[in-house]
Protein backbone atom coordinates (compact mmCIF):
# COMPACT_ATOMS: atom_id res chain seq x y z
CA UNK A 1 0.00 0.00 0.00
CA UNK A 2 1.44 3.45 -0.52
CA UNK A 3 0.57 6.80 1.17
CA UNK A 4 1.16 10.32 0.14
CA UNK A 5 4.40 11.96 1.79
CA UNK A 6 1.87 13.59 4.68
CA UNK A 7 0.03 10.51 5.46
CA UNK A 8 2.53 8.22 5.97
CA UNK A 9 3.77 9.73 8.93
CA UNK A 10 0.57 9.98 10.82
CA UNK A 11 0.30 6.01 9.95
CA UNK A 12 2.71 5.64 11.66
CA UNK A 13 1.98 7.30 14.71
CA UNK A 14 -1.20 5.40 14.64
CA UNK A 15 0.33 1.95 14.06
CA UNK A 16 3.07 3.09 17.01
CA UNK A 17 -0.50 4.09 19.25
CA UNK A 18 -2.52 1.16 19.17
CA UNK A 19 0.71 -1.01 19.46
CA UNK A 20 1.36 0.31 22.79
CA UNK A 21 -0.04 -0.90 25.42
CA UNK A 22 -0.99 2.25 26.80
CA UNK A 23 -3.20 3.49 23.96
CA UNK A 24 -6.62 3.53 25.61
CA UNK A 25 -5.33 2.96 29.13
CA UNK A 26 -4.68 5.16 31.47
CA UNK A 27 -2.28 4.59 34.37
CA UNK A 28 -4.00 5.99 38.15
CA UNK A 29 -1.80 9.34 38.32
CA UNK A 30 1.22 9.39 41.03
CA UNK A 31 -0.76 11.97 43.44
CA UNK A 32 -2.80 8.68 44.61
CA UNK A 33 0.68 7.24 45.99
CA UNK A 34 0.63 6.80 49.56
CA UNK A 35 0.06 5.82 53.25
CA UNK A 36 -3.53 7.93 53.81
CA UNK A 37 -4.68 8.32 57.14
CA UNK A 38 -7.86 9.35 58.41
CA UNK A 39 -7.94 12.82 60.10
CA UNK A 40 -11.30 14.09 60.03
CA UNK A 41 -14.77 11.63 59.86
CA UNK A 42 -17.61 14.27 59.15
CA UNK A 43 -20.36 11.93 58.38
CA UNK A 44 -21.66 8.44 59.22
CA UNK A 45 -24.60 7.58 58.57
CA UNK A 46 -26.73 4.45 58.58
CA UNK A 47 -24.12 2.54 60.52
CA UNK A 48 -26.02 2.16 64.56
CA UNK A 49 -23.60 -0.85 64.80
CA UNK A 50 -20.62 0.35 65.68
CA UNK A 51 -18.66 3.86 66.21
CA UNK A 52 -16.85 4.79 63.39
CA UNK A 53 -14.10 6.96 63.42
CA UNK A 54 -11.43 8.56 60.87
CA UNK A 55 -9.14 5.62 61.10
CA UNK A 56 -11.32 3.94 59.03
CA UNK A 57 -11.06 6.05 56.30
CA UNK A 58 -7.56 4.64 56.20
CA UNK A 59 -6.23 3.42 52.53
CA UNK A 60 -2.76 2.92 51.18
CA UNK A 61 -2.13 2.81 47.37
CA UNK A 62 0.97 0.81 46.15
CA UNK A 63 1.64 1.46 42.07
CA UNK A 64 2.55 -2.00 40.43
CA UNK A 65 3.53 -2.00 36.98
CA UNK A 66 0.74 -0.79 35.33
CA UNK A 67 -1.73 -1.18 37.98
CA UNK A 68 -1.85 -0.70 41.31
CA UNK A 69 -2.37 -2.00 44.75
CA UNK A 70 -5.26 -0.60 47.70
CA UNK A 71 -5.44 -1.53 50.87
CA UNK A 72 -8.30 -0.64 53.08
CA UNK A 73 -10.91 -0.81 55.56
CA UNK A 74 -14.72 -2.03 54.95
CA UNK A 75 -17.50 -1.64 57.09
CA UNK A 76 -19.61 -5.31 56.44
CA UNK A 77 -22.06 -7.42 57.36
CA UNK A 78 -21.06 -11.54 57.20
CA UNK A 79 -23.20 -13.60 54.80
CA UNK A 80 -26.24 -14.00 57.13
CA UNK A 81 -26.56 -10.39 57.72
CA UNK A 82 -25.22 -9.67 61.27
CA UNK A 83 -23.75 -6.11 62.59
CA UNK A 84 -21.71 -4.47 60.56
CA UNK A 85 -18.02 -5.45 61.07
CA UNK A 86 -14.21 -3.84 60.69
CA UNK A 87 -12.39 -5.45 58.04
CA UNK A 88 -9.36 -5.25 56.11
CA UNK A 89 -9.52 -5.47 52.16
CA UNK A 90 -6.94 -5.30 49.31
CA UNK A 91 -7.48 -5.93 45.95
CA UNK A 92 -4.95 -5.10 42.98
CA UNK A 93 -6.36 -3.34 39.79
CA UNK A 94 -5.27 -2.51 36.25
CA UNK A 95 -6.19 -0.52 33.54
CA UNK A 96 -8.78 -1.90 31.24
CA UNK A 97 -9.45 -0.93 27.49
CA UNK A 98 -11.56 1.63 28.70
CA UNK A 99 -10.41 4.99 29.60
CA UNK A 100 -10.31 5.69 33.16
CA UNK A 101 -11.98 2.11 34.15
CA UNK A 102 -9.34 0.10 36.47
CA UNK A 103 -10.59 -3.96 36.38
CA UNK A 104 -9.72 -6.17 39.41
CA UNK A 105 -6.67 -8.45 38.83
CA UNK A 106 -7.65 -12.10 39.43
CA UNK A 107 -4.76 -13.77 38.43
CA UNK A 108 -2.82 -12.30 41.54
CA UNK A 109 -5.36 -14.46 43.70
CA UNK A 110 -5.40 -17.42 41.53
CA UNK A 111 -4.04 -20.07 43.95
CA UNK A 112 -6.60 -20.03 47.19
CA UNK A 113 -9.54 -18.18 44.69
CA UNK A 114 -9.27 -21.24 42.32
CA UNK A 115 -11.01 -23.58 44.91
CA UNK A 116 -13.89 -21.58 44.73
CA UNK A 117 -13.80 -21.74 41.45
CA UNK A 118 -13.15 -19.52 38.18
CA UNK A 119 -11.84 -16.50 39.46
CA UNK A 120 -11.77 -14.72 36.05
CA UNK A 121 -15.16 -14.14 35.51
CA UNK A 122 -15.43 -11.63 37.85
CA UNK A 123 -19.47 -12.33 37.03
CA UNK A 124 -21.62 -11.83 40.54
CA UNK A 125 -24.11 -14.43 38.78
CA UNK A 126 -21.78 -16.93 39.59
CA UNK A 127 -21.67 -15.98 42.89
CA UNK A 128 -17.86 -14.24 42.63
CA UNK A 129 -17.38 -11.04 43.37
CA UNK A 130 -17.30 -7.70 41.07
CA UNK A 131 -14.59 -5.61 41.54
CA UNK A 132 -13.81 -2.33 39.59
CA UNK A 133 -12.41 1.19 39.58
CA UNK A 134 -13.25 4.23 37.99
CA UNK A 135 -10.76 7.37 37.16
CA UNK A 136 -12.24 10.63 36.65
CA UNK A 137 -9.60 13.86 36.92
CA UNK A 138 -8.56 13.89 40.72
CA UNK A 139 -11.24 11.56 41.84
CA UNK A 140 -10.59 7.68 42.12
CA UNK A 141 -13.80 5.50 42.81
CA UNK A 142 -13.60 2.03 43.58
CA UNK A 143 -16.76 -0.23 43.37
CA UNK A 144 -17.87 -3.67 44.17
CA UNK A 145 -20.79 -5.54 43.88
CA UNK A 146 -21.74 -9.08 45.33
CA UNK A 147 -24.85 -11.03 44.84
CA UNK A 148 -25.46 -12.75 47.94
CA UNK A 149 -27.08 -16.52 47.70
CA UNK A 150 -30.48 -15.45 48.93
CA UNK A 151 -30.85 -12.75 46.24
CA UNK A 152 -30.00 -9.78 48.31
CA UNK A 153 -27.17 -7.37 47.29
CA UNK A 154 -24.02 -5.80 48.90
CA UNK A 155 -23.13 -2.53 46.63
CA UNK A 156 -19.97 -0.57 47.64
CA UNK A 157 -18.81 2.40 46.73
CA UNK A 158 -15.66 4.25 47.86
CA UNK A 159 -15.11 7.23 46.32
CA UNK A 160 -11.63 9.66 46.92
CA UNK A 161 -10.58 12.71 45.97
CA UNK A 162 -7.24 13.97 45.92
CA UNK A 163 -6.09 17.41 46.26
CA UNK A 164 -1.91 17.63 47.08
CA UNK A 165 -1.79 15.72 50.17
CA UNK A 166 -5.55 15.61 51.23
CA UNK A 167 -7.72 13.41 50.34
CA UNK A 168 -11.02 13.75 50.69
CA UNK A 169 -13.64 10.14 50.94
CA UNK A 170 -17.00 9.16 50.92
CA UNK A 171 -17.80 5.55 51.42
CA UNK A 172 -20.94 4.27 50.38
CA UNK A 173 -22.31 0.64 51.08
CA UNK A 174 -25.92 -0.09 50.21
CA UNK A 175 -28.19 -2.92 50.36
CA UNK A 176 -31.95 -2.85 49.21
CA UNK A 177 -32.99 -1.30 52.09
CA UNK A 178 -30.21 0.61 53.73
CA UNK A 179 -27.39 3.12 52.90
CA UNK A 180 -24.23 3.38 55.14
CA UNK A 181 -22.07 6.32 54.64
CA UNK A 182 -19.38 7.80 56.11
CA UNK A 183 -17.13 10.54 54.97
CA UNK A 184 -14.27 12.45 55.92
CA UNK A 185 -10.88 14.06 55.49
CA UNK A 186 -7.58 12.03 55.47
CA UNK A 187 -3.54 13.69 55.11
CA UNK A 188 -0.90 11.81 53.23
CA UNK A 189 1.43 10.17 56.27
CA UNK A 190 5.27 11.77 55.73
CA UNK A 191 3.15 14.89 53.54
CA UNK B 1 5.77 -4.67 49.08
CA UNK B 2 4.15 -6.94 51.19
CA UNK B 3 1.28 -8.27 49.49
CA UNK B 4 -0.58 -10.36 52.56
CA UNK B 5 0.23 -13.70 50.50
CA UNK B 6 -1.16 -11.58 47.78
CA UNK B 7 -4.60 -12.77 47.90
CA UNK B 8 -7.83 -10.86 48.52
CA UNK B 9 -9.45 -13.54 48.80
CA UNK B 10 -9.70 -12.84 52.68
CA UNK B 11 -10.63 -9.38 51.10
CA UNK B 12 -13.15 -10.67 49.13
CA UNK B 13 -14.75 -12.49 52.86
CA UNK B 14 -14.08 -9.11 54.16
CA UNK B 15 -16.82 -7.10 52.13
CA UNK B 16 -18.75 -10.21 52.39
CA UNK B 17 -18.34 -10.46 48.59
CA UNK B 18 -17.93 -13.90 48.15
CA UNK B 19 -21.01 -15.70 47.96
CA UNK B 20 -21.47 -18.72 50.69
CA UNK B 21 -22.45 -21.76 48.19
CA UNK B 22 -24.27 -24.91 49.11
CA UNK B 23 -26.41 -23.56 51.82
CA UNK B 24 -29.69 -22.37 49.78
CA UNK B 25 -31.94 -24.89 47.56
CA UNK B 26 -34.11 -24.46 44.82
CA UNK B 27 -37.19 -23.89 47.53
CA UNK B 28 -37.25 -20.42 45.60
CA UNK B 29 -38.55 -21.74 42.16
CA UNK B 30 -41.80 -23.26 44.69
CA UNK B 31 -42.42 -20.06 46.14
CA UNK B 32 -43.18 -19.04 42.00
CA UNK B 33 -46.53 -20.69 41.34
CA UNK B 34 -48.64 -17.66 43.52
CA UNK B 35 -46.81 -15.28 40.87
CA UNK B 36 -48.11 -16.60 37.95
CA UNK B 37 -51.05 -14.80 36.05
CA UNK B 38 -51.54 -11.61 33.62
CA UNK B 39 -52.26 -8.32 35.66
CA UNK B 40 -53.10 -4.82 34.11
CA UNK B 41 -53.05 -1.50 36.09
CA UNK B 42 -51.11 1.81 36.02
CA UNK B 43 -48.27 4.05 37.42
CA UNK B 44 -46.63 7.33 38.35
CA UNK B 45 -43.27 8.28 38.14
CA UNK B 46 -43.00 10.86 41.18
CA UNK B 47 -42.39 13.21 39.49
CA UNK B 48 -45.16 12.70 36.53
CA UNK B 49 -47.64 15.45 36.49
CA UNK B 50 -50.28 13.09 35.79
CA UNK B 51 -51.65 11.18 38.19
CA UNK B 52 -51.26 7.18 36.78
CA UNK B 53 -49.77 8.70 33.59
CA UNK B 54 -48.59 5.22 32.24
CA UNK B 55 -50.79 1.90 31.62
CA UNK B 56 -49.23 -0.78 32.45
CA UNK B 57 -50.02 -4.90 31.96
CA UNK B 58 -47.27 -7.61 33.35
CA UNK B 59 -47.64 -11.64 32.45
CA UNK B 60 -45.55 -13.56 34.10
CA UNK B 61 -45.60 -17.34 33.33
CA UNK B 62 -43.16 -20.29 33.99
CA UNK B 63 -40.27 -20.85 31.82
CA UNK B 64 -38.93 -24.45 31.79
CA UNK B 65 -38.86 -26.78 34.67
CA UNK B 66 -38.45 -24.38 37.53
CA UNK B 67 -37.93 -20.84 36.02
CA UNK B 68 -40.27 -17.78 34.72
CA UNK B 69 -40.67 -15.36 32.27
CA UNK B 70 -42.28 -12.15 32.62
CA UNK B 71 -43.36 -9.54 30.00
CA UNK B 72 -44.23 -6.26 30.76
CA UNK B 73 -45.61 -3.33 28.27
CA UNK B 74 -45.79 0.54 29.83
CA UNK B 75 -48.03 3.15 27.86
CA UNK B 76 -46.74 6.35 28.67
CA UNK B 77 -49.71 8.51 28.36
CA UNK B 78 -50.32 12.11 27.02
CA UNK B 79 -52.07 14.53 29.53
CA UNK B 80 -53.76 11.23 30.58
CA UNK B 81 -54.76 10.15 27.46
CA UNK B 82 -53.49 7.11 25.18
CA UNK B 83 -55.05 7.69 21.95
CA UNK B 84 -53.09 10.82 20.86
CA UNK B 85 -49.68 11.20 19.31
CA UNK B 86 -47.29 11.00 21.66
CA UNK B 87 -48.40 8.15 23.28
CA UNK B 88 -45.30 5.63 24.07
CA UNK B 89 -45.61 2.00 24.49
CA UNK B 90 -42.87 -0.34 25.21
CA UNK B 91 -42.41 -4.02 25.49
CA UNK B 92 -39.90 -5.61 27.46
CA UNK B 93 -39.37 -9.42 27.85
CA UNK B 94 -36.96 -11.24 30.67
CA UNK B 95 -36.60 -15.03 31.26
CA UNK B 96 -35.20 -16.94 34.49
CA UNK B 97 -33.95 -19.63 35.64
CA UNK B 98 -32.86 -21.19 38.94
CA UNK B 99 -29.15 -20.86 40.19
CA UNK B 100 -27.37 -23.89 41.48
CA UNK B 101 -26.97 -24.17 44.91
CA UNK B 102 -28.74 -20.43 46.11
CA UNK B 103 -32.02 -19.32 46.75
CA UNK B 104 -32.19 -17.09 43.29
CA UNK B 105 -32.74 -17.06 39.38
CA UNK B 106 -30.72 -15.73 37.21
CA UNK B 107 -31.30 -14.05 33.42
CA UNK B 108 -31.14 -16.25 31.07
CA UNK B 109 -31.64 -16.07 27.00
CA UNK B 110 -34.81 -16.89 25.69
CA UNK B 111 -34.39 -20.29 23.60
CA UNK B 112 -32.77 -19.90 20.34
CA UNK B 113 -31.85 -22.75 18.66
CA UNK B 114 -29.55 -21.02 16.02
CA UNK B 115 -27.37 -18.88 19.10
CA UNK B 116 -25.37 -20.45 21.41
CA UNK B 117 -25.90 -19.16 24.95
CA UNK B 118 -23.45 -16.70 25.89
CA UNK B 119 -21.94 -16.00 29.41
CA UNK B 120 -22.35 -12.66 31.07
CA UNK B 121 -19.11 -10.33 31.09
CA UNK B 122 -20.44 -7.55 33.04
CA UNK B 123 -16.98 -5.32 32.52
CA UNK B 124 -17.41 -5.61 28.70
CA UNK B 125 -21.03 -4.15 29.07
CA UNK B 126 -23.46 -6.67 29.69
CA UNK B 127 -26.34 -5.88 32.51
CA UNK B 128 -26.36 -9.28 34.84
CA UNK B 129 -29.65 -9.36 36.06
CA UNK B 130 -30.91 -11.50 38.33
CA UNK B 131 -34.31 -12.50 40.30
CA UNK B 132 -35.39 -13.75 44.28
CA UNK B 133 -38.75 -14.36 46.04
CA UNK B 134 -39.29 -12.68 49.42
CA UNK B 135 -42.23 -13.74 51.04
CA UNK B 136 -45.11 -12.58 48.78
CA UNK B 137 -42.51 -9.95 46.30
CA UNK B 138 -40.63 -10.91 43.59
CA UNK B 139 -37.47 -9.20 43.36
CA UNK B 140 -35.79 -8.57 39.82
CA UNK B 141 -32.57 -6.60 39.76
CA UNK B 142 -30.15 -5.03 36.92
CA UNK B 143 -26.97 -4.33 37.23
CA UNK B 144 -24.87 -2.71 34.42
CA UNK B 145 -21.22 -1.55 34.36
CA UNK B 146 -21.68 1.97 31.94
CA UNK B 147 -18.54 2.42 29.14
CA UNK B 148 -17.28 5.33 31.64
CA UNK B 149 -17.29 2.69 34.48
CA UNK B 150 -20.51 4.13 36.26
CA UNK B 151 -23.08 1.47 37.56
CA UNK B 152 -26.52 1.83 36.57
CA UNK B 153 -29.09 -0.30 39.07
CA UNK B 154 -32.42 -1.12 38.62
CA UNK B 155 -35.21 -3.00 41.13
CA UNK B 156 -38.22 -3.79 40.14
CA UNK B 157 -40.64 -4.90 43.57
CA UNK B 158 -43.29 -6.74 42.36
CA UNK B 159 -45.90 -7.27 45.51
CA UNK B 160 -48.75 -9.49 45.85
CA UNK B 161 -51.81 -7.98 47.02
CA UNK B 162 -55.70 -9.52 47.62
CA UNK B 163 -56.34 -8.25 44.04
CA UNK B 164 -53.26 -8.49 42.26
CA UNK B 165 -49.45 -6.56 42.24
CA UNK B 166 -48.03 -3.49 43.63
CA UNK B 167 -45.17 -2.12 42.01
CA UNK B 168 -42.34 -0.25 42.96
CA UNK B 169 -39.15 0.52 40.36
CA UNK B 170 -36.12 2.16 41.07
CA UNK B 171 -33.28 3.36 39.07
CA UNK B 172 -29.76 4.21 40.27
CA UNK B 173 -26.81 6.04 38.46
CA UNK B 174 -23.75 5.79 40.22
CA UNK B 175 -25.17 5.82 43.73
CA UNK B 176 -27.84 8.43 42.82
CA UNK B 177 -31.72 7.71 42.88
CA UNK B 178 -32.74 9.29 39.45
CA UNK B 179 -36.28 7.75 38.65
CA UNK B 180 -39.02 6.00 41.29
CA UNK B 181 -42.42 4.55 39.71
CA UNK B 182 -45.37 3.24 41.49
CA UNK B 183 -48.20 1.43 40.55
CA UNK B 184 -50.73 -1.03 41.46
CA UNK B 185 -52.43 -3.73 39.09
CA UNK B 186 -54.99 -6.33 39.69
CA UNK B 187 -55.49 -9.68 38.71
CA UNK B 188 -57.45 -10.33 35.43
CA UNK B 189 -58.01 -13.80 33.70
CA UNK B 190 -56.31 -13.61 30.22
Amino acid sequence: MRYPGVLRPLVLIGVILAASPAFGQEALPASFDGDWQGKELTVDEGNADLKATAEDLNVQIVPDDSGFWMHWTALSRDGTGGALARQPVEARFEPSDRPGVFVFDSEQSSLLLSLFGDPATNNPLEGEPLLWARLEGDTLSVYGLAINPDGSFDLYQHVRTVTGDTMTARHTHRTEGDVVVLEGRLARAGG
Amino acid sequence: MRHLARVPLRALFALGLLALVGVADKAAAADLDKFFGTYVGNAQELSDTEPMARDMDIVIEPYHDEGFQIHWITVTKVDGRRDVPGVERTLQSAFFEPAEDRSLFVEIEADNPFREREAKAPMSGHAVRWASVDGDTLHVYSFAVLEDGRYELQIYERSLTDVGLDIIFRRFDDGELVRQIKGSTVRVKS
